[in-house]
């Protein structure tokens, strides 16, 4: 550092904290984990044989089920099998990617010297990871199911905003509690809704890594997911395309945005290398 | 009247290595102090020196580890060491303002 101008330091300061700033960059590694991981999941999505006429209902299915999705579960692209493989895949993927990450950004720290906090995306995935399991199901038996949604939405919508301001925290925080919960719900009814875990996770990474690229397909992998999860319901069985195909499209296509990011984000960390080693 | 902007500078953290030790703490959780002296430029003891002086204000903590059997010295910036690199780079800008406006 040499300058003494104010002008001069705080172009050094500012070069300084970019440096750094993409020193610690690190996203590449977890998003191209996650996009493994959800086409890891295709397998368990494929339709069963099924002769003419067969068709699938979660009144078959074991309790275990039906805790995790206290309100049944909506249409996918290929339509609709219930199976708790499903869930166990997904319970083991996500438990897997989210400490691997945490792992992923220590172990770089050692490394390269400089350390991204994990604290946001840890709070924010372990949130959405838990509440499926445990908050949604014991909510929906006590609360909802007695009360009716109506009362019950207004109840936790004015609980969680008097918890929060109570404990002196700013009402944005009420309002992400709230859209986590909201996140946790469609969770359990959304086929893949799993995918929204990943989400809330990338989009926690984003904040952290506080990186154009990082956010940039952060933003396209949130809104490759809310088409998937829309996409059913409009485009059911059009246009014609093999079963194979609707069976894993909506898995697909998110972790094909997924891997696109984190390659470009493993290209751009080693062009910085080669421009400054 | 205004006040000078130079009031708002703390001789603490006005010391261009120093602000350029917060600069890169606070963008991190935490720095190893080999990272700092790479790219700061600066020789073991004169980084070491600057640390001690910002740990003493209450601006830094100092966490001494090992990785493996190599010791490691991790260092993070605090609340208070946020506030005073905002107060230092506030007074800055409002300096060249000033200068700006001739």
């Amino acid at each position: 550092m040499n300058s003494t101008d104010p002008k001069g330091l705080l172009d050094e300061l500012a070069r300084l904290r970019a440096r750094a700033r993409d020193d610690r960059h690190g996203y590449w590694a977890p998003f191209l984990l996650f996009a493994a991981l959800i086409v890891g999941a295709v397998p368990f999505y494929l339709r069963p044989e099924c002769p003419p006429g067969c068709s699938w209902s979660s009144n078959g299915m074991p309790e275990l089920w039906h805790w995790l999705h206290p309100t049944g579960q909506g249409m996918r692209i290929g339509g609709y099998f219930p199976s708790l493989a499903q869930d166990f895949y997904w319970l083991a993927a996500l438990a897997v990617g989210f400490l691997a990450t945490v792992w992923w950004y220590r172990w770089r720290a050692g490394r390269v010297g400089v350390e991204t906090s994990t604290r946001l995306y840890a709070q924010v995935t372990l949130f959405v990871l838990a509440l499926p399991l445990l908050g949604v199901p014991v909510l929906s038996e006590l609360f909802f199911n007695r009360l009716g949604w109506p009362l019950a939405l207004a109840a936790v919508v004015v609980a969680v905003t008097a918890a929060t301001l109570l404990s002196k925290r700013k009402l944005r925080t009420a309002v992400a509690i709230l859209l986590l919960i909201l996140v946790a719900h469609f969770l359990t009814v959304i086929p893949a809704g799993q995918l929204l875990v990943i989400v809330v996770g990338v989009l926690g990474l984003a904040w952290v890594e506080r990186s154009t690229l990082c956010t940039v397909f952060a933003w396209l992998f949130t809104a490759t997911v809310a088409l998937v999860v829309v996409a059913p319901i409009w485009f059911y069985d059009w246009p014609p395309l093999p079963a194979a195909l609707y069976d894993s499209a909506d898995l697909v296509l998110p972790a094909a945005v997924l891997a696109i990011g984190g390659i470009s984000g493993l290209v751009a960390a080693w062009a910085r290398r080669k421009v400054s080693p | 009247m205004t006040e000078h902007p130079t009031a708002g500078i703390d001789e603490t953290v006005h010391q261009r290595h120093r602000l350029g030790i917060l600069t890169i703490a606070a963008e991190a959780k935490r720095v190893e102090f080999g990272y700092l002296k790479s790219t700061l430029e600066l020789t073991a003891g004169n980084l070491s020196r600057h640390i001690t002086v910002l740990e003493e204000a209450g601006l830094l903590e100092v966490e001494k580890g090992y990785d493996g059997k190599r010791p490691k010295t991790w260092v993070s910036i605090t609340n208070k060491g946020r506030e005073a690199l905002a107060a230092e780079m506030a007074a800055l800008r409002a300096l060249l303002d000033r200068h700006d406006r001739g």
